[in-house]
C-alpha cells in the first residue's frame, strides 16, 4: 500500500522524468557514462536500443510500385468524372433540344402569323431585298475566306 | 520557396515523379508509425499504401499551417489507429492509473552497461517489452527517439495533449526500466 505523500510522488516523478530525459540527450549526444547510476545507465541502455532503426523494412518498390498505382487510380478517376459530365452535358442539351422542338411544333403557328403582320416581314420578303443582301453576303465571304477566294477565281 | 510549397504545388500539378519524391521524402516516417502501431508487416505496408493514396487526395486541403511532415504523420496515425479501432484492439490512448510508486523507490544496485550492451538476450527482453507496450506508447517512444520528435512535435501528429504525451512517455520509459532490472 502506498504510505508516500503525493507531494513525495509528484517530486520523485519528476525527478524520474528529467533522468529519463537526460539519459535521452547524453545517448544523443554520446556523452560519458561516468559517474553515472545504474537507474541512469539503463535509461541510457533504453534510448540506445529505441535509437536503433526497425527491423522491418517497407520493400525497395514500395515507393515507384504504390506512386504509379495511386496516380493511376487518380487519372483513371478524372477520365471517368470527365467522360460523367459530357454524358450529363449531352443529356441536358437533348433535353432542351426536344423541348425547344415541342414549343416550336404548339407555338410555332401563332409566332409565324404574329411575325407576317408586321411591316419588317414585308419589306424581307421582298425578293429584290433578299436578293441584295445575298449578294452582299456573298461578296463579303469571298473577302474574308482565301481558299473560298482562290476557288472563286 | 518553403520545400514543402514547391512539393505541394508540384504534386497538384501533377509534375512527372512529384509525387514519388513526396513518398520517397515521407515513407521511413509513415512506416514508423504505422509499423510501430500495427507490429504486423502486410497490415503496415497495406496502411502505408492508404495513407499516401489519402495524401494524394486530400493533398489540396493542405494549407501550409504545419510542416508537411506532420500533416502526412497525422494522416498515418489516424488511419492505422482506426485500423486497431475496426480491430477492436486496445490502443491505449488512455492513460492507466497504475501507481508508479515502487519503481520509483531508490534502489541501491549497480549496472554493467556495457555488458549489457553486449548481452542478445538483454536486447531480445527490451525489444519483446516494447513490443508488448499499448500500441500508442510505442508509437510515441518511436516518434521521440527514432524520429527524435519534441513533444509538441509529436502532439501535432498525434492530437494527443503534451501532458498526455509525458505521461505516456514516462510511464512506458518507467516500465521498461524495470524490465531491465528484472532481467
Amino acid at each position: 500500500m502506498n504510505t508516500r505523500s503525493p507531494q513525495w510522488l509528484f517530486d520523485a516523478a519528476e525527478r524520474e522524468r528529467q533522468l529519463q530525459d537526460l539519459a535521452r540527450e547524453d545517448e544523443r549526444q554520446d556523452r560519458s557514462r561516468d559517474g553515472h547510476s545504474a537507474r541512469q545507465l539503463r535509461y541510457r541502455l533504453l534510448a540506445r536500443t529505441l535509437n536503433q532503426p526497425i527491423e522491418a523494412q517497407l520493400p525497395a518498390d514500395f515507393v515507384p510500385v504504390t506512386a504509379a498505382r495511386i496516380e493511376a487510380a487518380a487519372m483513371q478517376r478524372r477520365r471517368a468524372t470527365r467522360r460523367f459530365e459530357i454524358g450529363l452535358i449531352a443529356f441536358f442539351v437533348a433535353v432542351f433540344g426536344l423541348c425547344a422542338i415541342v414549343a416550336f411544333t404548339i407555338f410555332s403557328g401563332d409566332w409565324i402569323a404574329a411575325l407576317a403582320s408586321t411591316p419588317i416581314m414585308d419589306a424581307v420578303s421582298n425578293p429584290w431585298l433578299l436578293t441584295l443582301l445575298g449578294c452582299m453576303g456573298l461578296s463579303r465571304l469571298l473577302e474574308i475566306h482565301p481558299s473560298m477566294r482562290r476557288t472563286s477565281r | 520557396m518553403n520545400p514543402d510549397r514547391a512539393m505541394v504545388e508540384a504534386v497538384l500539378a501533377r509534375l512527372p515523379g512529384a509525387f514519388e519524391q513526396l513518398m520517397r521524402q515521407y515513407q521511413g516516417l509513415c512506416w514508423h508509425i504505422v509499423y510501430r502501431m500495427l507490429r504486423h508487416n502486410e497490415d503496415a505496408r497495406d496502411i502505408c499504401q492508404e495513407t499516401f493514396l489519402r495524401v494524394y487526395q486530400n493533398l489540396h486541403q493542405y494549407r501550409y499551417e504545419s510542416p508537411l511532415k506532420y500533416w502526412i504523420g497525422r494522416v498515418a496515425y489516424s488511419i492505422a489507429l482506426r485500423h486497431l479501432e475496426r480491430q477492436r484492439l486496445p490502443t491505449g490512448e488512455r492513460i492507466e492509473q497504475d501507481d508508479p510508486v515502487i519503481a520509483l523507490e531508490d534502489e541501491a544496485d549497480s549496472f554493467d552497461f556495457q555488458a549489457a550492451c553486449e548481452d542478445a538476450d538483454t536486447a531480445r527482453h527490451l525489444r519483446v517489452a516494447i513490443d508488448l507496450l499499448p500500441p500508442v506508447q510505442r508509437t510515441l517512444l518511436t516518434l521521440h527517439y527514432l524520429e527524435d520528435l519534441p513533444i509538441p512535435e509529436i502532439a501535432q501528429i498525434t492530437g494527443l495533449p503534451a501532458g498526455t504525451i509525458k505521461s505516456h512517455l514516462f510511464r512506458s520509459r518507467l516500465r521498461l526500466r524495470e524490465v531491465l532490472e528484472l532481467h
